[in-house]
């Protein structure tokens, strides 16, 4: 009964009544639809924190499962659809003051992809999850029609996106004469203690590089930072987060828990996870020095990010994959509010250039704070949330005896600093710019930006809730998030 | 068929064929993702890059006798539609405002 009144179904529902409200209602009075949007998506994030607490059923023909990692990681993609959802009623667009509708649904829809793929545990599941969320995506990142730049991300996402569904479709057509089957457990019964056939590891390969496209793992990223620079930004910021964690997620869900977790699969694909994990940390990190836009700038602090999250789950034990979930939640909650203030800053200055940044610190100290504070978890500087992440990726390499990916982390994590303390300088040490905008940052962005940062360290601080998370995302059929009352 | 036979005989197809066929078609789209200019091109490429898959399935459920990769199938032909109309669309929009479909006119995004 309760299956019924899962997030995913209500997602959708939410999603269709918003475009039913756009054609019922008429045209002067549709200032309240971005603001029922975003009151049903606080209303969604609430019911799907309740859920989690409540035992579900594996159901829908045992192609999905509820387990740990979804209860952990529902939350973990509603949220990133609040935030989308408030920042897509701040978002201009051309004249028409009001967004449209389907800009509004079309993430709902997406969202309800993210949360199938949490639970899925078949491959045919999670292509068409994947789709859902790929196809809202493309005409979400083409949807400001009349600027070119947001047309050709649109464009540019859509090409990349089909070539990993082909790689996608093609890893499950292996996978089908290797094993005759998708089903997860039926894979592991069939794999299980013998040495994996050429066409068994020649599906896996495939089916991982299709994953590395969404994690834009180096050599898959070279689309990332166009995208992310030419769409708008609320949907950037939904990309970056949301749907490379989904990427992750899929990785853990096939190699940690699912039909993958096998010693003949992990023999040959260990070495291949590290290595890309070092180039894509490499290029990441490297290649954000010379960045001056703020969107490009984050897309390669996401590429190393995702570079990091590799090694550690590279390493292909309970230990990586832990890492993996908690540095998951350390950069939505240190990325979220940085897209945020792009957003206003766009709105006030007209473009993301890093150059904005430049007397911050005098003419609007709060959001300087704040922002300081994200930027310096990100560059995981002690004691913020950041140092945490990093810390337990380079006890994970060091306790798997991987050495080269230990020093090559670390010494990027270096490098990385550098970078993650431009912005800050600018704030703090340059002067400001000749021309002063008329316009001021809203009131709440101070608010949200300083509470941003005082969970990064408070958390830094104090990470018993989120090692508990991990945790309940790694029970095996944790039937409860929350520990029983 | 005897020895000197003069209709060449290639022994039966079997699903290696179908396989290396389809794997054959697979590269031939991935090059024209990689290699052409057209974006109308590209995207006819990315449906080669998923009717080779498509094939593979057809023929894993032919030769092992099993019903879901046929079914796969469908499933997979819907994704290609919708996911290429609306490439269409986006394309048609990008024409209206470039003037071009050449893939590497759409360079405003460039660091």
């Amino acid at each position: 009964m309760s299956g019924w009144f899962c997030p995913e179904v209500l997602l959708v529902l939410a999603g269709v009544v918003l475009i039913l409200a756009d054609s019922l209602v008429a045209d002067g009075k549709k200032g309240w639809l971005p603001k029922l949007a975003l009151v049903i998506s606080f209303a969604l994030l609430g019911w799907t924190l309740w859920g989690a607490g409540q035992p579900m059923p594996t159901s829908w023909g045992n192609l999905f499962v509820t387990d740990g990692l979804s209860l952990v990681f529902q939350p973990f993609f509603v949220l990133c659809l609040v935030g989308v959802t408030f920042m897509s009623v701040r978002y201009p667009m051309g004249k028409e003051e009001v967004v449209r509708a389907e800009f509004l649904a079309l993430p709902f829809f997406s969202t309800a992809g993210l949360c199938l793929l949490a639970s899925a545990r078949d491959f045919l599941a999670i292509f068409l999850a994947l789709e859902l969320v790929a196809i809202s995506l493309y005409l979400l990142a083409a949807f400001h029609r009349s600027r070119a730049a947001s047309l050709e991300a649109g464009m540019k996402l859509l090409v990349m996106g089909g070539l990993s569904t082909g790689f996608l479709v093609m890893g499950i057509a292996w996978l089908y004469a290797a094993t005759g089957s998708t089903d997860f457990s039926k894979i592991l019964l069939d794999q299980a203690g013998r040495p994996a056939s050429l066409a068994f590891l020649l599906a896996v390969g495939l089916i991982l590089t299709g994953l590395a496209f969404k994690i834009a793992a180096v050599p898959f990223h070279a689309w990332a930072p166009d995208v992310y620079e030419g769409a708008p930004t609320p949907i950037t910021s939904f990309l970056a987060i949301a749907s490379k964690a989904a990427g992750f997620v899929l990785l853990l869900r096939v190699f940690g828990l699912g039909a993958f977790a096998l010693d003949s699969v992990a023999v040959v694909f260990r070495p291949v996870l590290l290595t890309l994990g070092i180039a894509t940390v490499t290029l990441g990190t490297l290649a954000a020095l010379p960045q001056r836009n703020l969107k490009r700038y984050l897309a390669y602090s996401g590429i190393a990010h995702a570079g990091y999250m590799l090694l550690a789950f590279g390493t292909l034990g309970e230990a990586g994959m832990g890492t993996l979930v908690g540095y998951l939640w350390v950069y939505l909650l240190s990325s979220f509010p940085v897209f945020i203030f792009i957003l206003e800053m766009e709105r006030v200055h007209g473009s993301a250039d890093l150059r904005h940044l430049d007397g911050l610190g005098q003419r609007d100290p709060g959001v300087a704070l704040g922002l300081a504070l994200c930027f310096l978890s990100m560059a995981g500087l002690p004691p913020l949330l950041g140092f945490s992440a990093k810390l337990s990726v380079f006890t994970t390499l060091w306790n798997a005896g991987e050495v080269p990916g230990l020093v090559v982390g670390v010494v990027m994590a270096v490098v990385g600093l550098g970078f993650y303390l431009m912005p800050i300088r600018a704030m703090y040490w340059e002067r400001e710019a000749d021309s002063i905008p008329a316009q001021r940052f809203p009131a709440f962005l101070v608010w949200i930006l300083l509470m941003a940062g005082f969970f990064q360290l408070f958390l830094g601080l104090q990470p018993r809730p989120l090692v508990r998370l991990v945790e309940r995302s790694l029970a095996p059929t944790s039937s409860s998030l929350f520990p029983e009352k | 068929m005897s020895e000197g036979s003069p209709v060449m005989n290639f022994g039966e197809i079997t699903l290696s064929h179908y396989l290396a066929l389809s794997s054959l078609l697979f590269l031939i789209g991935l090059a024209g993702v990689i290699l052409r200019r057209s974006l109308l091109i590209i995207m006819m490429s990315l449906e080669l890059l998923l009717n080779a898959a498509n094939l593979a399935l057809v023929a894993v459920g032919r030769f092992q006798g099993l019903p879901d990769p046929q079914v796969a199938v469908f499933f997979v032909i819907t994704v290609a539609a919708a996911e290429v109309s609306l490439g269409l669309a986006i394309l048609v929009a990008i024409f209206r405002i470039r003037k071009t479909t050449a893939a590497d006119q759409l360079a405003s995004l460039r660091f």
